[in-house]
């Protein structure tokens, strides 16, 4: 039962829209045109809802005043939840809204563990690929994504403690700079991705739609199996170095933004990941290099 | 009209939740988010075994709630923790403030409570000596301006916030509960020789001057806005202090001795008038001696909720904007003399403009 | 663990590493409270030979970093030693 891109743009424009992914609920209204075509066009084929639906998250993308709707127009957003942050210029308009629910997910999820990883899953086998900026992490779940696994997250790999299953919150991967091109020509199409952003404060920023499959299974979870760490070298040679329970246990603890909250359940979680998982760190200087290792640690350690 | 308020229905009367729709709970979920009630809420739910008896989302929703309130207090207790070891070698009282004190004493009104700072207030005289001492301890001040640096020491009732760079939560060292510019500035001696031991050097208000403190902070201090969780505080301290029979009297006392009679009438007023908190009626008595002339409190009446809720559908801005920045002027008044005001509130016009200017700027 | 020994405090809500050594002496620290010479002696029993200068530090420095994460603090009145 989907909703017709006319009534979507509607409610988009007016009272706001639901939008379902993963096990977050946003109500997302945005004012401006050309950031609306842009916002449909990357979350074409995900689940709008009309209502009524109890709602997580409530985003409003809008101008400051109403001048500066037409004259250099500018972007606010207000996502009810002490953020902080400049206006961007309408250009980068999509930018905004991608902030907006980040900022959202970051401060507002205590009912999931958080990684800022991504996560991916093949033959029931779920992948955690944890990492900071500009090690490459979002690059190679995008090639993994369009190279036969399921895409779950790029941004939050969300975690149930309880059930200790991995679930799926497939957000538009944010590529910046080389990788932009990269990827383009590893998937082959330009359809699933966005305009390019010039000039923002990361660089040249562009989106790049999930497949179809990933989006359509989002409510299907998986155990997580493998842990794999990527630093990215385009002078380094090819390198897989296991880690110890402790260093798994260690790195998974920094590239969660809840532990601290969340406390003892996650402290458990996270030993249980560090024990049962097989964990590395792999260095790579090629998408298609990264892909090869991924694969043979796998295929090389998981029982 | 307010009192139809679906929030205030929910925590009046938590059961009530069991009736909302879809529209309902989102407006309840909304309007508490905002003024920081959701883990209240939550924390009645599922003290009253309502919880599973509510939507699955909205479970989740209260699940999350509980964590957050959960997470934010162990962080406040262990930073009184190590505030109680960086002051280890102090041996005057330190005592806690606000929230910090209701969950450190586990008062009712402190469950499910979300606090992301710390109030502590201790002798003027030993404020160097605190501030010392926390310094040592790898505490640090944020940066700000000279002006601010200056106007909190000499007029304001607390130093800049400190916090510890590996914590990060926001220490507020008080040396009185009043700005000292206002007129009812009270002898913050009495107070502090009532304050009651917890553990160590760690002491907390005596019951009464807690819930007077309470009181001060929402209806004398500027922080009306958003604020119908400080009623609601009061309101809970009211239910369990009268608990025992002298507390009334004790109390009314105190606010005569400390110069607070007046709100203490709107605080006693508009807990019985909105959450319909059990006042004996001498008491209402008593404190309608004090009760402002009919102009005023008509005023007051018709302001309070709008800014207590300034959220709800259907509110015209102007008038909420007008409610607000009344009882906003009201605060500020009684705080400054009239030429501080002003060179204050230009000061604070202008840096508004300045960061505006920036951002620009930034954006360009 | 293979290498390391986790805690959980419930109290901060922080986790830290422990190597064997230091949870000797956390351990020593957790039955009865006691001063620094008192840990040295319970450690050599253990270890049935007396410690070194740089063990010594190191068992300072150790308990110097325990107080740090809040696993342990000062006592108002000093224990016998």
């Amino acid at each position: 039962m989907s909703l017709d891109s006319r009534t979507i743009k509607h409610h988009l424009s007016g009272q706001g829209i639901l939008m379902s992914i993963g096990p977050i609920c946003t109500r997302i209204s945005i004012k401006f045109p050309s950031i609306r075509d842009d916002f449909l066009h990357i979350y074409k084929g995900y689940s709008f809802l009309e209502g009524p639906e109890i709602t997580d998250f409530y985003l409003d993308v809008y101008g400051r005043n109403f001048y500066r709707r037409y004259l250099r127009p500018q972007v606010a957003i207000n996502t009810l939840m002490n953020d902080n942050y400049v206006p961007l210029p309408v250009s980068m308009g999509l930018l905004s809204v991608e902030m907006g629910m980040n900022w959202q997910m970051a401060v507002g999820c205590k009912t999931h563990i958080l990684f800022h990883a991504g996560v991916l899953e093949k033959n029931g086998v779920g992948l955690i690929i944890p990492a900071i900026s500009g090690s490459g992490k979002s690059t190679l779940s995008a090639g993994l994504a369009y190279n036969g696994w399921r895409f779950f997250s790029d941004e939050f790999g969300l975690l149930d403690a309880d059930s200790g299953e991995l679930c799926s919150y497939p957000r538009p991967v944010s590529l910046k700079n080389e990788s932009i091109s990269v990827i383009k020509e590893w998937v082959g199409m330009d359809e699933p991705f966005s305009r390019e952003y010039e000039g923002t404060p990361k660089g040249t920023i562009c989106y790049l739609r999930p497949p179809n499959s990933s989006i359509e299974n989002m409510h299907k979870t998986v155990q997580p199996r493998v842990v794999i760490h990527p630093v990215f070298n385009p002078d380094a040679k090819p390198d897989i170095k296991p880690l110890t329970e402790t260093m798994a246990f260690f790195r998974l603890v920094r590239s969660s933004a809840n532990y601290g909250d969340i406390g003892e359940p996650a402290f458990h979680a996270l030993a249980k990941i560090a024990k049962e998982c097989i964990s590395c760190e792999i260095t790579y200087s090629s998408l298609e290099e990264g892909i090869q290792l991924v694969n043979k640690f796998i295929d090389e350690n998981l029982p | 009209m307010m009192k139809n308020n679906l929030l205030l229905k929910v925590l009046k009367n938590p059961v009530t939740m069991l009736d909302l729709d879809i529209k309902g709970w989102n407006s309840v979920l909304f309007e508490a988010q905002m003024l920081k009630l959701r883990g209240r809420l939550a924390n009645d739910a599922s003290e009253l075994g309502l919880l599973e008896k509510l939507p699955s989302k909205v479970q989740k929703i209260f699940i999350n709630a509980k964590i957050e309130a959960e997470s934010g207090q162990r962080k406040i207790m262990w930073e009184v923790n190590r505030i109680r070891r960086a002051l280890f070698e102090f041996e005057e009282k330190i005592i806690l403030v606000k929230g910090s004190a209701y969950i450190a004493k586990g008062l009712n009104c402190a469950a499910g409570r979300t606090s992301v700072d710390i109030d502590i207030l201790v002798a003027k005289k030993n404020l160097d000596i605190v501030e010392n001492h926390l310094f040592i301890a790898g505490y640090g001040s944020q940066t700000m301006s000279e002006y601010d640096q200056l106007y909190y020491r000499e007029w304001g009732h607390e130093l800049p916030p400190l916090l510890h760079p590996d914590r990060m939560v926001e220490v507020d060292v008080h040396h009185t509960i009043l700005q000292v510019t206002n007129k009812l500035s009270p002898n913050i001696d009495t107070i502090i020789n009532a304050a009651e031991q917890l553990e160590d050097n760690i002491y907390l208000l005596c019951r009464e001057d807690m819930l007077l403190h309470s009181i001060v902070h929402q209806f004398v201090d500027g922080t009306v806005k958003a604020s119908l969780r400080n009623l609601l505080e009061q309101s809970d301290m009211i239910k369990e202090f009268s608990l025992d029979p002298d507390f009334w009297q004790r109390f009314m006392d105190r606010a005569e001795e400390l110069n607070f009679s007046r709100p203490v009438f709107y605080c006693l007023h508009y807990c019985k008038y909105f959450l319909n908190t059990n006042i004996p009626d001498n008491v209402m008595i008593r404190a309608q001696k004090s009760a402002p002339g009919p102009l005023i409190r008509k005023l007051m009446d018709m302001m309070i909720f709008r800014v207590m809720v300034p959220f709800g559908e259907n509110r015209s801005k102007l008038s909420d904007y007008l409610a607000t920045n009344g009882l906003y002027m009201r605060s500020h008044l009684l705080r400054m003399p009239p030429v501080m005001l002003a060179t204050h509130l230009t000061r604070k016009l202008y840096r508004r403009f300045d960061i505006s200017v920036r951002a620009l700027k930034k954006s360009a | 663990m293979d290498d390391a020994h986790i805690i959980y405090d419930r109290r901060s809500g922080h986790s830290q590493a422990m190597n064997n050594f230091a949870r000797e002496i956390f351990d020593i620290i957790t039955d009865e409270p006691c001063g620094l010479s008192k840990i040295i002696n319970e450690l050599q029993g253990i270890l049935e030979q007396p410690l070194s200068d740089t063990l010594k530090l190191q068992v300072e420095r150790t308990v110097v970093e325990f107080d740090k994460m809040g696993l342990i603090e000062p006592m108002k009145f000093k224990n016998k030693e």
